[in-house]
This record gives structure tokens, C-alpha cells and sequence, in this order.
């Protein structure tokens, strides 16, 4: 579903964001980014999601490269960034509804999916609310739920955990599982270790905008922790 | 603290002067710079020269006496409207209010600074309008060095008091809608209302009698210390009343200084009650409607337009004046004798084009729509929607918001002039050219000049490099044709052809620049 090949960022004065990155996302991969502050995620990221130009190599969604083919791309994912600043002067629905157009979702299927996130996030009666009166988590929650009407065969989520509380973190969860089952890719960066290590099936570590361990989660684990194996390559050059 | 003070003020002003230098290379900043101080240059040379030549020409007409007071008041009441509408937003709504409130700065320390960066740019604007007056005064009438000295260091306090009393008008508009569901639309109207209730006053005021030249300085003296009662202390303490002066400089400082103190007393207060939002909490899901993808995002814009009273205030007002314009000269049976010109009627059929495209060059939503979205640029980059199709929903809110207006005021002075139907079409195509030249333009300027890193719209809407130079460059494109008519008498049907081809192919030029910018761009940083 999602191929990074060769991926580079090179940001002014000449600073490699990330360096050559390649990898392949499979449909059901819930596939957890992993590194420091300032590694390389969210720039890898934006750059998978079709907002951000790169220098080298190529990222295919679909067999399509977000290069040439940037609205086939952004059709058939949704992205999530790691700060939810959404159109305040919207009522939740509103916003919701303006997604469901701009993704052009049928009636019925708009109606169904909002009554149904919005239920499971517990969000429905602040709906008709301006979303400048939304709590950081309130909005983060509002961004999942318009990410998921169009229904995405790729969800792209960076620190999607940040600002939710444990219920609708453990929502985000099985819902996660959830999509995986149906198919879907899910490509997300967290620095919660024991989440990625119990939610993902694929793993890779990224550090100053190098891939240096990438995989299935039993492969790269082995006996140890996930913790214990980002220590390690977080430690190894040092 | 005074130390915290003068930081915080200076990052308030690097703010407004730096910002819009995204995605700039080094080459292409310092050529923006470059071309923004050229710019500001431009328009405070024909500022100070109008002002040097209207105290000229008071002075000639004797009227020496009146004329400092006379452009002092003027500068008052220019910043008592230009800052009405953004000082409170200015000083309340900015995105780093949470930021500073928990820092260990005194709360007077973020008003003083707010407060400061306002003064500081007002009293810019102040000496670019009264050094040129006082340089002319001081060569024609020669007064002593005393007076020249008094009337150079009260243009450092002109500001303060119009300042205070539009940062207490905006407070005032926002804490009256902030209680209403509707709060920018309640705040738009307010701010309406208070505009013409000013507008009326100062008319009201000049009911000057025209055949009482002999006593015209003591009239307009009169008049000033209406409009603007410590314009009257200025005056005094200018002929010779150090006591008048002394008062008036003790009163500008007094009431800026207790207006800051009480706003610094109930910031915190203050804050919350203006950027409160009322919720319900009681939502039930109903039936959706459903729309295109273009219409969405026009919906959207236009919500994001309503949302923002600076916005809306700053642009639509024009096209409200325009109509209110046309139909007062619709009604107006003897132009020439309410104008004071004869034959003004005659010549007025071959101006209306240029009078009409006037408010319209000069009235852009698109110079400000892309940096309006801010931090929130990343969900159109995402969304399968291209970048021309934006621009384009930009491009249509302008002319939507912007041609009823024009072609009511066109087809207004249509009638009333009876035009034929070579004048009708001048009088529509050149207007609808120019509506059309600030809608792309504007766009292509703030694509040119984007600011995302705003910290309150005002800094966008008013301040920013995009809007000035479509502002101006507006104006320079009307008065470029209106001077070849009305000064160098070149013929009106050639000149009016020439111009509908260079708009034509400049709004062609523009068009094709926008619609080819990938949004992308701006999320590069």
C-alpha cells in the first residue's frame, strides 16, 4: 500500500532531515515509526501524507507516486498530524461535513460513520460547539473522526496518542486493529514504546533521518523489550 | 520588569516586520525587503507631500493658525479609525496570549508592550503626516525655535489618546457580542454603527458657512475643538499657552496611562470574556446535506471571512460605501452644485469607470486569505483537492463579495448620467477588470508575501507586506488612467481601451502564476 524509496529531505543549509529512507508498508501493516526528537518522523510523514516536497527518491501510495499523482494519493488515505489546529470558527458537524464533501462521501455513509466515531469517542453532544471552544483532546478526537469518513485504505497518524484520554486512547486502539483486519495500512510515529510494541506488527527506528532497524516487530524484538532495543540503537553511535 | 517590557516589545515589532519572509531564499528576502522599504517610502512620500501641500495652501489662504491643529486632528481621527478595529484584537486575541500570561511578567508589562507596538507604528503614520506640515509652517511662517520644538514633541503624543479610546471602543464592541451566539456578526454590526455614528458626527460638525471666510480660522478652530476637544489644548498650547500645552501632553499620557493600568488590572478577566465561547453540549445528529467539493470550500471560506470582523470590516465596508456612494449621486439632482464644480456633471460620465474601480482596486479579501490560514494550512495541502482549485474558491469570494457592488454602482450611474451604450460598457467592463485585477492580484501578492506566523489577524489583515502593496498598487493602477484624463486631457475612449487591455492581460498574468502555486510550498519549512 505504501512504498518510501530512497526518500530524502534536505531542508535549508543544507541539513538531511532524512537520509535514503526506504520502506514498504503492506495493506493490513500497522506499522509504528519509532526515534528521537528530530529524527526525521513528522518530516517522513508529511512527506508520505502530499504536503511536503522532497528532494530524492519516491513514495508510492497504491502503486502511485504522491509526486505525480498527489489527489489519487490523498484520496485513498487520511492523515493525522501531530497538532489537531482545525478550522475553530466550524462547528464540530460542520467541520465534519465539510471533510465528508471534500472527500465526497455519499449521504448515508457520512451519516453512519460520523453517528458511529462520534458515539465511540464520546463526542456527539459537543458536535453543534464552535471547535474553538474543544479541548486539545476534543479536537484530536474530531481529527480522527474526519479521518476516518472517507473510510482510507492508508491512515497516516503522527503522535496520534498525544492529548487523548485513556478511554478513546484505548478507542483509537481497536479501532486501529479494527481497520488492519479490513485491510487497511496504518503508518503512525509514537514514543509511546510499550503501545507500539503491543499494537504493531511492524517496527522500524529511525535516527538522525537514518532507517537503522526496520521489520517485523518478533524479528527486530527478539527476546528483548522495544524499549530495550531503541536504548541500544539510540546508544550505539554514542 | 521595565527590561521584560522593552523584550517583550521588541519581539511584538520583530513579529510584525520579519514575519512574512517564509519560504524565502537570502537572495529573495533581501529583495523583498528591499522592495517593501521602496514601498513604504513610495507611500510615505505621497503622503507627506499631500500634507506639505494642504498646509500650503492654508497658509496661503491665511489660515496659518488653524492648520497644525487642523492636520493633527485629522492624524487623531486616522488612527482612531484605522486602530478601532484592531486593537482589541490586537491586544486580546493574539495566539501567544497563553504563552506570556504564564510567564513571570507583570500583566501591565504585556499591555505596555501590545500597547507599544501599536504606538510606535501610529506614531510613524503621525510623523509622516505632521513633520512635512510643521516643515512647511515652519519656512513660510517663520515662528520660533520654541514653538517648532513644541509642535516636533507633541507628535509623539498625538497617538496616545486616539489609541486608548479605540482600544475601549473595541472593547467595549467585543464584550457586547461576545454575549451573543452570533458574536463576529454582532461585532461586525457594532462596529458598523459606530463607524457612520463617527462618520455623522464629524460631518455634523463641519457645517461650516462658506460665506464667513473672514472668520474661517476661528470657525475651524471651533470645528477642531468639536471633533477633537483636546485638539483645542494643542492649539492653545501652540499659540503661546504653556499651560494649554503642558495640559495637553498631561492629558494624552493620563488617559493612555489609566486606560492601560485598568486594562492591565483585569486582563486575565478581560481575556477570558472576549475569547469565551458559549457551548451547548446538547448536539443531536439530523440529516446532512450534502455539496460539491468547490462549494464546500467556498462555504468554508466564507465562514472563515464572517469569523473575522478585522476581515470583514476592512474590505466589505468599501463596497457598502460604494453602493451608499452611488445611490446618494442616483438621488442627487444638481451634481455640479454639491460638488462646487461647475460642469462636474458633464466630466463625471467619462470619470464614473475610474471612480467606481477605484473602491474596487483597492478592496481585497485574497491579499490576506492565504495567510489567514495560518497554522491551519496543512488540511487544504492534504486533501485531494489542487492547489488552483484554492485559489480559484479565494479568487471567487472576492469578485462574489466584490462585483454586486460594482455593477450596482455601475448600473446606478448608468442610469443617472444616461450613458450610451458604448459609456454603459466602459462604465461596467473597467470596473468588473479592476474587482477582477484585486481578486487575482491579491492572491498573487500574498502568495508572493504570505505571513503564517501571525500572531493576531490584524498583523495580516492591515499591517502585512500583501495587503499594503495590493492596496496601494491598487490605487497607483486607478490614478495612473484618472491623472491621464483629468491633468494630461488625453481622450477618454482611447485611454479607457488601453487601460481595459493592460488590466485584461495583467489579470491574466496574475491568474496564471496563482493557479500554478503548489500549496505544498508553504509546508516546505
Amino acid at each position: 500500500m505504501l512504498e518510501i524509496k530512497d526518500y530524502t529531505k534536505i531542508y535549508k543549509g543544507n541539513k538531511v532531515a532524512v537520509d535514503h529512507l526506504t520502506l514498504t508498508i503492506e495493506d493490513g501493516d500497522i506499522y509504528g515509526f519509532i526515534g528521537h526528537n528530530g529524527a526525521g518522523k513528522t518530516t517522513t510523514i508529511k512527506a508520505v501524507a502530499g504536503i511536503l516536497d522532497f528532494d530524492d527518491g519516491d513514495i508510492l501510495i497504491d502503486h502511485m507516486s504522491i509526486k505525480t499523482h498527489p489527489l489519487e494519493c490523498k484520496e485513498r488515505m487520511a492523515y493525522i498530524p501531530d497538532n489537531p489546529d482545525i478550522y475553530e470558527y466550524l462547528t464540530g458537524i460542520k467541520y465534519l461535513n465539510f471533510i465528508g464533501d471534500i472527500y465526497q462521501v455519499g449521504k448515508q455513509e457520512r451519516e453512519e460513520r460520523i453517528r458511529k466515531y462520534a458515539d465511540m469517542f464520546e463526542i456527539t453532544a459537543n458536535l453543534g460547539d464552535m471547535i474553538a471552544s474543544y479541548s486539545h483532546g476534543m479536537k484530536q478526537k474530531l481529527v480522527l473522526i474526519s479521518a476516518l469518513i472517507h473510510k482510507p485504505k492508508l491512515l497516516i497518524l503522527d503522535e496520534p496518542f498525544v492529548g487523548l484520554d485513556p478511554k478513546a486512547a484505548l478507542t483509537l486502539k481497536n479501532l486501529m486493529r479494527e481497520m488492519c483486519q479490513e485491510g487497511c495500512a496504518i503508518f503512525f510515529s509514537t514514543h509511546v514504546l510499550e503501545v507500539a510494541q503491543k499494537l504493531c506488527n511492524k517496527i522500524a527506528i529511525i535516527k538522525n533521518g537514518r532507517l537503522v532497524v526496520s521489520g517485523d516487530m518478533e524479528s527486530v524484538l527478539g527476546d528483548s523489550s522495544l524499549e530495550d532495543v531503541f536504548m541500544e540503537v539510540s546508544e550505539h553511535d554514542q | 520588569m521595565i527590561n521584560k517590557c522593552f523584550k517583550l516589545l521588541f519581539i511584538q515589532l520583530r513579529g510584525i516586520l520579519f514575519s512574512g519572509q517564509f519560504g524565502a531564499k537570502r537572495g529573495q528576502k533581501r529583495i523583498k525587503a528591499a522592495g517593501m522599504v521602496l514601498l513604504a517610502a513610495l507611500v510615505a512620500v505621497v503622503f507627506a507631500f499631500y500634507s506639505a501641500f494642504f498646509t500650503w495652501g492654508y497658509i496661503q489662504m491665511g489660515l496659518q493658525d488653524s492648520v497644525l491643529p487642523l492636520i493633527m486632528t485629522a492624524s487623531s481621527v486616522v488612527i482612531l479609525f484605522t486602530t478601532m478595529f484592531k486593537a482589541s484584537s490586537f491586544i486580546f486575541s493574539a495566539r501567544d496570549n497563553d504563552l506570556l500570561m504564564s510567564l513571570p511578567v507583570k500583566n501591565w508589562a504585556i499591555i505596555v508592550s501590545r500597547f507599544g507596538s501599536l504606538y510606535i507604528y501610529e506614531t510613524a503614520i503621525t510623523a509622516i503626516l505632521m513633520v512635512p506640515s510643521l516643515a512647511v509652517y515652519a519656512i513660510l511662517c517663520g515662528p520660533s525655535v520654541l514653538f517648532v520644538i513644541m509642535a516636533a514633541v507633541s507628535i509623539l503624543f498625538v497617538p496616545l489618546i486616539p489609541l486608548a479610546i479605540a482600544t475601549l471602543i473595541g472593547i467595549v464592541i467585543t464584550f457586547i457580542a461576545a454575549r451573543f451566539r452570533y458574536k463576529n456578526l454582532i461585532s461586525i454590526v457594532l462596529s458598523c454603527v459606530v463607524f457612520i455614528a463617527i462618520m455623522y458626527y464629524s460631518m455634523s460638525m463641519s457645517s461650516v458657512d462658506e460665506t464667513m471666510l473672514a472668520e474661517l480660522n476661528i470657525l475651524l478652530m471651533d470645528f477642531i475643538g468639536k471633533v477633537y476637544p483636546p485638539a483645542s489644548l494643542y492649539a492653545n498650547g501652540l499659540a503661546g499657552s504653556l499651560l494649554s500645552y503642558a495640559g495637553y501632553l498631561l492629558v494624552s499620557v493620563a488617559v493612555s496611562g489609566i486606560i492601560i493600568a485598568l486594562i492591565a488590572r483585569r486582563l486575565n478577566w478581560l481575556i477570558a470574556a472576549l475569547t469565551s465561547h458559549k457551548t451547548r453540549g446538547n448536539f443531536k445528529m439530523t440529516a446532512l446535506k450534502t455539496g460539491s467539493v468547490f462549494g464546500a470550500l467556498l462555504g468554508r471560506e466564507f465562514k472563515r471571512y464572517f469569523s473575522s470582523p478585522i476581515y470583514v470590516f476592512n474590505t466589505a465596508l468599501l463596497y457598502v460605501l460604494l453602493i451608499i456612494g452611488a445611490i446618494a449621486l442616483f438621488f442627487i439632482k444638481d451634481v455640479d452644485a454639491v460638488l462646487n464644480l461647475p460642469g462636474a456633471s458633464a466630466m463625471i460620465g467619462a470619470v464614473v469607470p475610474l471612480l467606481i474601480s477605484f473602491f474596487a482596486a483597492i478592496t481585497s479579501t485574497t491579499s490576506a486569505s492565504l495567510s489567514l490560514e495560518g497554522n491551519q494550512l496543512w488540511l487544504l495541502a492534504s486533501f485531494p483537492v489542487s492547489s488552483a482549485t484554492v485559489f480559484r474558491v479565494k479568487i471567487a469570494m472576492n469578485l462574489i463579495l466584490g462585483l454586486p457592488s460594482v455593477l450596482i454602482a455601475s448600473i446606478l450611474c448608468m442610469i443617472r448620467f444616461r450613458l450610451d451604450l458604448l459609456w454603459g460598457l466602459i462604465a461596467v467592463v473597467i470596473p468588473v477588470l479592476y474587482t477582477l485585477l484585486a481578486s487575482v492580484g491579491g492572491m498573487y501578492v500574498n502568495i508572493r508575501f504570505p505571513n503564517f506566523t501571525w500572531t493576531n489577524e490584524a498583523a495580516v489583515v492591515k499591517q502585512s507586506a500583501s495587503a499594503m502593496i495590493t492596496v496601494f498598487g491598487g490605487m497607483i493602477l486607478v490614478v495612473i488612467p484618472g491623472a491621464a484624463l483629468l491633468t494630461l486631457g488625453i481622450p477618454a475612449l482611447p485611454l479607457y481601451i488601453v487601460t481595459a487591455v493592460v488590466l485584461a492581460a495583467l489579470n491574466l498574468f496574475f491568474y496564471m502564476r496563482v493557479i500554478k502555486t503548489p500549496l505544498r510550498r508553504f509546508c516546505s519549512d
